[in-house]
């Protein structure tokens, strides 16, 4: 769908960005020379100071580009919350690192077959001198390179978030991802935080991480976007080019009409981040709620169809290593539990507004 | 911030809110409210009657030339106007006669014949009917063989048109006729005739539908004399109106409105059938309702596009599918939750469910399979919207 509603700025943020990846992914310290790493974070922080509607365009394009780059973990989520939370010196110490692209946090928030960041396994209690962990994250992905994890635990007062570097931590040897990145699983065991690890009160962590996750189902739904634009595109161009019976595949009226309908599904999930634009980042409103949740539920399904269906029009090429078509529906896979099943939320959400 | 638009209302946009609200508490009378809110549904007096005022206020006609025209909207203004006149429940506006016909003679018309319709149109005194589609031209219209031949000062027209709704309401139709059938291109020989419905030898026949409400109708033209002064523009410049015509109010075309009122209803029933308690229902009514919203943003961005003035592509028929489909959808969920009632036909006997909200889900259910077959059928606007993709040299945008 044709952009409306964008600023100058913002369009030509958009357009620097597609040119810039036209050719797919750029190394990370590329992405990092432009500041997209401090894209939302503060500029007294040495960020941009941008808000949802150019994160959603950056993400857009780093889909488009097939760019697996940890801007939604390191910088919306990680970012945001040290953003929301940290003191003055922790902010001082990690913003600006966070946007110079120097230093990557890794998110702890799965548990094995539990997403629930807002009730997390883990628990975390005083000590003496710091906080003791108990509990095991699961997977924790890009573990390996990240400076940082990221984690939510429960401690007598609430969810608390401990921010850890990722030296002091045991993890398992690392686990490849469907998307092709590493992960580990992190086991605390009794293990011993500095009181400085602890990101904002003790137990006071609840509503800075559930805004920031509907700021992160956000961002990652403008990047599924930007994967079915990818996927599309290259869809089309192949059925134009691909001869079969003496005539181009995309001659086929049942091919046609599954063309159609993957574009159907892109545009409702696209038009619905332009609505999420809108929603803001305020305060986390039971409408921004809403809008978040009906954004990143649509743009799973329509990735998840336009994803299958690309594999199927390229017949046996689309199962293949050899084209972009399969990589890009694993991270199609990788995105669709990374945040949550959003199946789940769904129906949660459901039961909450229908109660008589 | 109105957390009930899809996107936040400016200042001016709440003031234009409130104008509209004003509006309809003034003019929009409680015998009107429900009767007409949808095209299934037809008390002429109430389309009448709300169209008069709403042409009356300036807000009909904003797709007519500026000299005949009301006020200019926004692509806001339009969606405000849309969404308070549907929550409202209020009937339709005469589309036929506002957005399709009334244009056409405004801007291609002779004098004589914007002097003669254009007042009758505007004060709703004139309903028009149109006349398109024939047994043998559906999809493909351009074939369409009901004939009109030169006699002196008349045109002779014989033929056969189908699907005409509310031929038995109207007073006059356009038609579709083939003025040059040795034209090179069938498209070509098409000229468009303004036509009295009580015309000598036109024959208007009910067509049964399934709903088992009278809509619709066959239209038969036995040398019929239509005076060469109702010749719409020029001879065989039929089909170049007709497109020019059906592109107008093109983004428009899913309906959202409607549909939210149906869903209302369907959940006015859900309620009393103590489905909110089934979690399934719950998951599905979740799912119809964020397929809505996307459908409404959808349309928004497609106004947006067209009012900035950049050509419309695949939009319109986009809309035009997801819109149907969700109707149908809708009207699904709806049969469902009207358990073992929802096999009673109308009548008076038959129980009444949520103080009546159910009443017309069963007709509609049926009446709406042809959502997605009129205005050209979903499988046709698929067809054009992957022409239209496999044609964008830069992709997606």
């Amino acid at each position: 769908m044709r952009t409306s509603w964008l600023s100058e700025e913002q369009l030509q943020l958009r357009e620097m960005l597609n040119h810039m990846l036209a050719d797919g992914p750029v190394s990370d310290a590329r992405l990092a020379e432009l500041g997209l790493f401090g894209a939302t974070l503060p500029t007294d922080y040495g960020g941009l100071g941008f808000g949802v509607v150019e994160a959603t365009i950056i993400a857009e394009a780093l889909g488009r580009a097939k760019h697996t780059a940890p801007f939604i973990e390191t910088t919306i989520i990680a970012g945001g919350l040290i953003d929301a939370l940290g003191s003055p010196s922790q902010k001082g110490e990690w913003l600006p690192a966070i946007a110079t692209g120097s230093l990557r946090v890794a998110i702890a928030f799965a548990e094995g077959l539990r997403f629930d960041p807002l009730v997390p396994g883990l628990s975390a209690r005083c000590s003496d001198n710091g906080y003791i962990l108990d509990g095991t994250k699961t997977p924790v992905v890009g573990a390996a390179d990240a400076d940082l994890v990221l984690m939510n635990a429960r401690s007598n007062s609430g969810i608390s978030l401990y921010l850890v570097p990722t030296p002091d931590l045991q993890f398992s040897p690392p686990i490849q991802t469907v998307d092709g990145l590493a992960a580990a699983t992190l086991t605390l065991s009794g293990h011993r935080v500095p009181p400085d690890s602890l990101l904002g009160a003790d137990g006071g962590g609840a509503e800075a991480l559930d805004d920031v996750l509907h700021k992160a189902m956000v961002a990652q739904a403008a990047e599924q976007t930007g994967l079915m634009a990818h996927l599309i595109d290259a869809t089309t161009g192949y059925l134009k080019q691909r001869r079969q019976f003496g005539v181009p595949l995309a001659s086929f009226q049942v091919l046609q009409h599954r063309v159609a309908d993957m574009l159907i599904a892109y545009e409702k999930a696209a038009a619905l981040v332009v609505k999420a634009r809108f929603a803001g980042d305020g305060p986390l409103t039971p409408e921004r709620r809403r809008v978040s949740l009906q954004t990143s539920l649509l743009a799973t399904r329509a990735a998840l169809q336009v994803g299958h269906d690309a594999i199927q029009l390229h017949g046996g090429m689309g199962v293949t290593e050899e084209l972009s078509i399969g990589p890009t529906v694993k991270r199609i896979y990788a995105l669709e539990s990374r945040l949550g099943a959003v199946e789940a939320k769904a129906a949660k959400f459901a039961d909450q507004i229908y109660a008589a | 911030v109105t957390s009930d638009y899809a996107i936040p209302l400016t200042q001016e946009e709440e003031a234009f809110r409130e104008e509209v609200r004003a509006f309809i508490a003034d003019k929009l009378r409680p015998e009107w409210i429900g009767v007409s809110e949808l095209w299934s549904r037809t008390d002429m007096t109430a389309l009448a009657g709300w169209t008069r005022e709403v042409v009356a206020k300036g807000w009909a006609t904003s797709s007519w030339p500026v000299e005949f025209g009301g006020k200019r909207l926004t692509v806001m203004q339009r969606y405000i106007l849309s969404t308070e006149f549907g929550r409202a429940r209020a009937p339709l506006i005469l589309h036929i006669n506002l957005h399709m016909v009334g244009p056409l003679i405004a801007r291609f018309g002779t004098d004589w014949q914007r002097d003669h319709f254009l007042p009758r149109i505007l004060d709703s005194e004139d309903f028009w009917a149109q006349g398109y589609s024939e047994p043998d031209a559906g999809s493909d219209l351009a074939s369409l063989r009901t004939t009109a031949v030169r006699d002196g000062d008349d045109y002779i027209v014989n033929g056969q048109k189908i699907w005409t709704t509310n031929a038995h309401n109207s007073t006059e139709i356009f038609a579709l006729v083939r003025t040059d059938p040795k034209a090179e291109k069938k498209q070509a020989g098409l000229s468009i005739l303004l036509i009295p419905v009580d015309s000598e030898g036109i024959t208007v026949r009910p067509i049964r539908t399934i709903d088992e409400i009278h809509h619709t109708n066959e239209i038969f033209f036995s040398d019929v004399r239509v005076p060469v002064s109702r010749l719409l523009g020029e001879e065989n410049k039929g089909w170049t109106y007709t497109k020019l015509m059906l592109s107008a109010e093109r983004e428009s075309v899913a309906e959202i409105q409607p549909t939210r009122t149906i869903l209302d209803d369907v959940l006015a029933v859900a309620r009393e059938a103590g489905l909110f308690e089934d979690p399934g229902f719950r998951r599905r009514l979740l799912d119809l309702e964020f397929e809505i919203d996307a459908l409404e943003m959808l349309e928004l961005r497609a106004l947006d596009v067209s009012v900035q003035g950049t050509e419309l592509g695949y939009e319109p028929s986009l809309l035009k599918i997801q819109g149907s489909k969700l109707r149908q959808d809708v009207l699904q969920l709806g049969r469902e939750a009207l358990g073992p009632l929802a096999e009673l036909m109308p009548s008076p006997d038959r129980p009444q469910i949520a103080g009546g909200r159910g009443e017309n889900i069963l007709t509609d259910a049926l009446i709406f399979r042809a959502a997605s077959i009129y205005g050209g059928t979903n499988e046709i606007q698929k067809n054009i919207v992957s022409k239209i993709l496999f044609s964008l040299d830069e992709g997606v945008i």
